[in-house]
């Protein structure tokens, strides 16, 4: 089991009022698995994503991935977490807007530890061009359309080998073609033997994965397999 | 992130808020400068003095001459005692252990002609001790011996200045004639002026060079008509005791006087002191308005750079997030703002560094094209100091605002800017 969560909550403290993220999550997603989470909007998909992410932390519960429990883990073993073993990718995409594509998609590599930096601007190159933004290198991110700009924070998300690639409403940003473009992109991940996880509105989008799973009021009301 | 990458990154951040970092920088460069002035200023100015009363020379000479007839006390003190005579430089040489050299000053101003000039100058009586003691140097020529001096010899040695008066620039004077009064003296030798320093010592050469020179008796017998002395200027022996030859000095003329202190000796010596400790004192207050400029300037630039720091993480709290997604961890954020922090003071102090000296250089310029030859050497104590004080600037106040970002949690820092 790659990722295991049981009873998982998230309670934020706004002073007089307490909003309930999540209600208690169970979830268990095996290694290459392709899962979708699909809910109402406020339904506590995004907080589910963060805390898979280790962007965030829950309020109770356990999470365990790849056999480690992750809340024993200190402020420096997340970070290592966060670069080496998950890949996020944003719905509004988040790449850092002074710099080129090439030091965007370098920048976990950055903090790697010990790359050098022709190192990581060659791979970074290579992890671009694998996804069909060779000519776009020295672009910035608001020279490039949305669709370019998601592939190129996949390609991000990727640099360092993940063993899960999350990712929040890909799609949610961008028009159907373009989302479709995407999802081929997810599809060929899923089919390459990497563990995917996304968030979506859209059906059509949840049907790619192998697995939905609904939320609703920050819990799991129901998962289909398809 | 290697550090060069961390700087160039600071650099570039600095680059891409042009005014903003800018206005912090005002107050770093400000402070620097102040404190590089300070140190050059003042070590240049007491360097200078200092030099100046080096080359002068008259460290252990005392000038003992007569009271100043036109005060009411000296003028009744001169009529039981006749002052200072010529024969008393031998007694004061003989009784006073600590003198090298003595040397009979008698001065004479009036009409002196020469060539075709005709103009008023002064004339010193002296021996030839007295070169060296004002340590004249010869041009073409020679000094007056003892053998003039014996013999009453109307010989006489110019000042540089007053030959190119008299006879001209380039004119060989040697051999020529000059009248003082209606006597007639032969011209033996012309002093040559030292290369000196303009700020204090020139004028003192100007009017060095503008004398002429002749033996002490020529000038009794002839000129003055009486062989009362003006001023016996007398030369210690090296790390001779000052006060004991004051002291020796004074019991001496008193007893040849019979009691009347009709004469006052003066030590340069002493005056030189006293002019070291105002010039400390100066630059004490000196030290102080500038360290203050300084410190205060440096303080508003360490504040303009925390709240810029401030700002800059604000917005920035997504890229904050993003690095820390990516795995960014908090160390390596806190490092990324204080060096961006450094960066910018240390862009500041170098800035400042310029600007210091710059002044030094300016100041130099102007004092040269305004005929005084002063150097305000760049202090590398006040570099040092200077850039020192901004780098700890940078670190100092670029620690809170690092510590904040460093300390952000990744989602909440992106979710924040949306
Ligand atoms: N930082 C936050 N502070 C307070 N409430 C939040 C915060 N983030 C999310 N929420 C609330 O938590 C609930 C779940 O949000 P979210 O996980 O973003 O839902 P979804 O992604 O499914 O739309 C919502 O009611 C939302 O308003
Ligand atoms: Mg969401």
């Amino acid at each position: 089991m790659l990722i295991a969560v049981d009873g998982l909550t998230r309670t934020y403290d706004l002073g007089e009022a307490k909003v309930h993220a999540l209600r208690g999550v169970d979830l268990a997603v095996e290694a290459g698995e392709y899962l979708a989470i699909m809910g109402p909007s406020g339904s506590g998909k995004s907080t589910l994503m963060h805390i898979l992410g280790c962007l965030d932390t829950p309020s109770t519960g356990r999470y365990v991935l790849g056999g480690e429990e992750v809340s024993s883990l200190t402020g420096r073993e997340l970070a290592k977490v966060r670069n080496r073993r998950i890949g996020f990718v944003f719905q509004n995409f988040n790449l850092l807007p002074r710099i080129d594509l090439v030091a965007n998609v370098a920048l976990p590599l950055v903090y790697h530890g010990s790359v050098s930096k022709a190192e990581r601007l060659g791979r970074a190159a290579k992890q671009l061009e694998e996804l069909g933004l060779g000519h776009r290198l020295k672009h910035r991110p608001n020279e490039l359309s949305g669709g370019e700009r998601q592939r190129a924070a996949i390609a991000r998300a990727l640099i360092n080998e993940p063993s899960i690639l999350l990712a929040d409403e890909p799609t949610g940003n961008l028009d159907s073609k373009t989302g479709r473009e995407i999802m081929d992109i997810l599809d060929g991940l899923s089919a390459a033997g990497k563990t995917v996880c996304l968030v979506t509105h859209d059906a059509n989008v949840a049907e790619h994965a192998g697995r939905t799973v609904h939320m609703q009021d920050g819990a799991i009301a129901r998962e289909d397999f398809s | 992130m290697n550090l060069l990458e961390s700087v160039v990154s600071g650099l570039a951040s600095i680059w891409s808020h042009k005014l903003r970092s800018s206005l912090t920088l005002v107050g770093i460069v400000v402070g620097v400068a102040s404190v590089i002035a300070m140190f050059s200023f003042v070590g240049g100015i007491v360097t200078r003095v200092r030099e100046d009363f080096e080359q002068i020379g008259f460290d252990n000479t005392f000038f003992v001459s007569n009271m100043d007839p036109m005060n009411p006390e000296g003028r009744a003190s001169l009529k039981a005692s006749k002052g200072l005579m010529l024969h008393e430089m031998d007694i004061l040489e003989t009784e006073v252990p600590e003198i090298r050299g003595i040397t009979p000053v008698v001065a004479h101003y009036g009409v002196l002609r020469g060539g075709s000039e005709a103009l008023h100058g002064e004339v010193f009586g002296i021996t030839p001790d007295g070169f060296i003691l004002f340590e004249l140097n010869l041009g073409p020529g020679r000094y007056i011996s003892d053998l003039d001096v014996e013999n009453h010899a109307r010989v006489c040695v110019l000042g540089e200045l007053i030959k190119n008066d008299l006879f001209g620039e380039g004119a060989d004077a040697i051999g020529r004639h000059v009248l003082i009064g209606d006597v007639s003296f032969e011209v033996v030798g012309v002093l040559a002026m030292k290369e000196f320093s303009q700020m204090f010592g020139n004028s003192g050469q100007e009017q060095e060079h503008r004398r002429i020179y002749t033996p002490t008796t020529t000038m009794t017998h002839y000129i003055a008509g009486t062989k009362r002395i003006d001023t016996f200027a007398v030369k210690l022996y090296e790390g001779a005791d000052i006060t004991q030859a004051y002291d020796h000095i004074h019991e001496t003329l008193i007893r040849e006087h019979r009691g009347i202190e009709d004469f006052q000796i003066e030590n340069v010596a002493e005056q030189l002191a006293q002019a070291e400790v105002q010039m400390e004192q100066m630059s004490a207050q000196w030290n102080m308005i500038l360290g203050s400029i300084a410190t205060v300037s440096l303080l508003v630039g360490g504040i303009g750079l925390l709240s810029v720091l401030i700002i800059s993480v604000n917005e920035r709290l997504r890229e904050i997030g993003i690095r820390k997604a990516v795995g960014a961890e908090d160390r390596a954020i806190f490092q990324q703002f204080i060096i961006e922090s450094v960066t910018i003071s240390t862009v500041g102090g170098l800035i400042g560094v310029a600007l210091g000296a710059g002044l030094c250089k300016l100041i130099t310029f102007g004092a040269q094209a305004a005929g005084q030859d002063m150097v305000i050497p760049v202090s590398g104590m006040g570099v040092a100091l200077g850039l020192g004080f901004a780098i700890i600037v940078g670190f100092l106040f670029g620690l809170y605002p690092a510590a904040k970002a460093s300390r952000l949690d990744p989602i909440e820092a992106i979710s924040r800017y949306a």
